[in-house]
């Protein structure tokens, strides 16, 4: 491991709305940046279905 | 044996801690905080940030000097003493506006240099007079892909209290007392909706902010690599970090009026009453070293410059944010730099907050001064509050240290004002006769004079032991 993955252990919580958020408040680079992580994130973003979908999965992973 | 106290703040961050050592300021870092303080160091940007003041002045320890329980630490830093710890609900909407930028500008100058902070929150700023300087050198760390993980904090704690004051017109301080970890997105939402939700910076940071944390859920520390990966890197960081900055600039607080801000105006002295006063005010300070000064109820700040002249430090306190903030900002363009403004209702005074209720602590338990000033306050306490005078001169024993106050008269047209607001008889026994008498069961009174007005007393008094 690298000195800058251990930078991974950040003591905030990494809120992921305000990751996201700030991506997008950085412009239109940073909107891109959201797009590119893939149509997953981008849909659970758009579509009430698929985050309740994402919430489902994250459940069943914790039990 | 070393007494060493650990500064009871200091325990979010588990790669370092702040402790003092008979009035030291140290700072510890395990190996993973020495290793970034050892890359700080070693930058262009760290040694000029602390040339200009604008981060405290911290010197590495060598391993023989540092103290004894203190050699468990990898690496241990000394800081300057600020003098004064406040905190963000005690500044004006200016001082934390000017706080903000300084954190955004030391975070930029980091960036520059592929360094970073672990955190956004204003409890990272304090004051030397009115100028703010960083002092959480324990947040730097080296860059790793990925967004600032402190925009959350520097919006909830620096971003949304200005922008309830420079959209709401809402005074910010009694939010963020609180809200120790800073105000939400949601509930800044609910403030700004509607037409709210485009003035300056709000759809950016509040509303999508609000958007984004209700919408996407999950992933943490591992969204962070995955925005890495997907190319969020240092400049885009940058890119977000200049706009934040950008729109700070921007935020104006265009409340004017206040009660206050008038008193110069309407207020009941004649010239000859002023100069009176500041001839007392001088005479009770001057060549007698006094070195912690509080102005109570200090309104422009006219008594606290004259105490400035001739103490070591003056803490400037009034409710009214307002007039703190005409002060600091006169301060800042005058170049004061021994006088600390700060907004603090005296009838509800900041009290200890946070983990176990010490983690910030209360305003009295902060410093004890060796010079109160108490310049036309006592009727606002005593009539205004309600609060008994025998409890008012009580509070001022209590404070132990050198008392300049005044006392208005119940002829004295301020006092008739408020006593004009208030039920016949329950203000009976507010008299000079009855003041005199109370500070002297508890003072001893070296100096009293009327002011040529004939409605208003002086008082040089020290504490009887």
């Amino acid at each position: 491991m690298g000195g800058t993955d251990l930078r991974v252990l950040a003591y905030l919580d990494a809120n992921s709305g305000s990751l996201i958020a700030s991506a997008i408040a950085g412009g239109l680079a940073g909107v891109a940046v959201v797009f590119k992580m893939g149509r997953a994130r981008v849909a659970q973003f758009f579509s009430p279905k698929k985050r309740r979908e994402a919430a489902a999965e994250r459940a069943a992973e914790s039990e | 044996m070393t007494d060493v106290q650990r500064e009871s703040a200091s325990f979010r961050d588990p790669t370092g801690s702040v402790f003092y050592v008979d009035g030291r300021v140290l700072r510890g870092l395990d190996e993973a905080g020495a290793a970034d303080y050892d890359t700080l160091a070693a930058t262009t940007f760290f040694p000029e940030l602390l040339a200009d003041g604008k981060v405290v002045g911290t010197t590495a320890l060598d391993a023989s000097a540092v103290p004894e329980g203190a050699t468990s630490w990898a690496r241990v830093l000394e800081h300057d003493r600020v003098p004064f710890v406040s905190y963000p609900y005690e500044w004006s909407f200016s001082m934390l506006r000017d706080a903000a930028a300084l954190h955004l500008d030391v975070l930029l100058a980091a960036l520059g240099e592929k360094m970073t902070m672990k955190d956004g929150t204003a409890f990272n700023v304090q004051w030397r007079g009115a100028t703010p300087v960083f002092i959480d050198v324990g947040s730097f760390e080296r860059a790793g892909r990925g967004p600032w993980i402190g925009y959350r904090q520097f919006c909830g704690t620096f971003l949304y209290p200005m922008m309830l004051e420079a959209h709401l017109r809402i005074p910010f301080q009694r939010y963020l007392l609180g809200h120790l970890d800073g105000l939400e997105p949601t509930e800044m939402r609910q403030l700004l909706a509607g037409r709210r939700r485009f003035k300056k910076g709000v759809f950016r940071h509040v509303y999508l902010h609000s958007v984004a944390e209700s919408r996407v859920t999950g992933g943490g520390q591992a969204l962070k690599e995955e925005m890495g990966k997907a190319g969020f890197d240092l400049e885009l960081t940058r890119a977000m970090v200049t706009k934040l900055r950008k729109l700070v600039g921007k935020l104006r607080s265009r409340r004017s009026d206040s009660a206050w801000s008038a008193y110069r105006d309407v207020c009941s002295y004649s010239d000859d009453d002023t100069a009176a006063k500041e001839a007392f005010v001088r005479s009770a300070v001057e060549g007698r070293g006094f070195n912690l000064a509080w102005d109570l109820g200090c309104n422009d700040g006219r008594y606290a410059r004259l105490v400035a002249q001739h103490a070591g430090y003056v803490i400037a306190l009034d409710g009214d944010d307002v007039v703190v903030d005409t002060l600091y900002r006169k301060l800042r363009e005058d170049g004061v730099t021994n006088i600390q403004p700060m907004v603090m209702d005296l009838t509800d005074p900041s009290p200890a907050r946070g983990w176990r209720g010490v983690e910030r602590r209360s305003f009295e338990e902060r410093s004890s001064p060796d010079l109160v000033l108490a310049l036309a306050l006592v009727h606002h306490l005593a009539i205004a509050s309600n609060v008994p005078l025998d409890d008012v001169v009580g509070w001022f024993r209590s404070l132990d240290a050198t008392l300049v106050v005044e006392f208005a008269h119940r002829e004295d047209p301020m006092v008739k004002r408020l006593l004009a607001n208030k039920q016949a008889g329950l203000f009976d026994d507010y008299g000079v006769e009855r003041f005199d008498a109370l500070l002297s069961e508890r003072f001893t009174v070296e100096r009293r004079e009327a002011l040529p007005g004939g409605t208003r007393t002086l008082y040089l008094c020290t504490p009887r032991s």
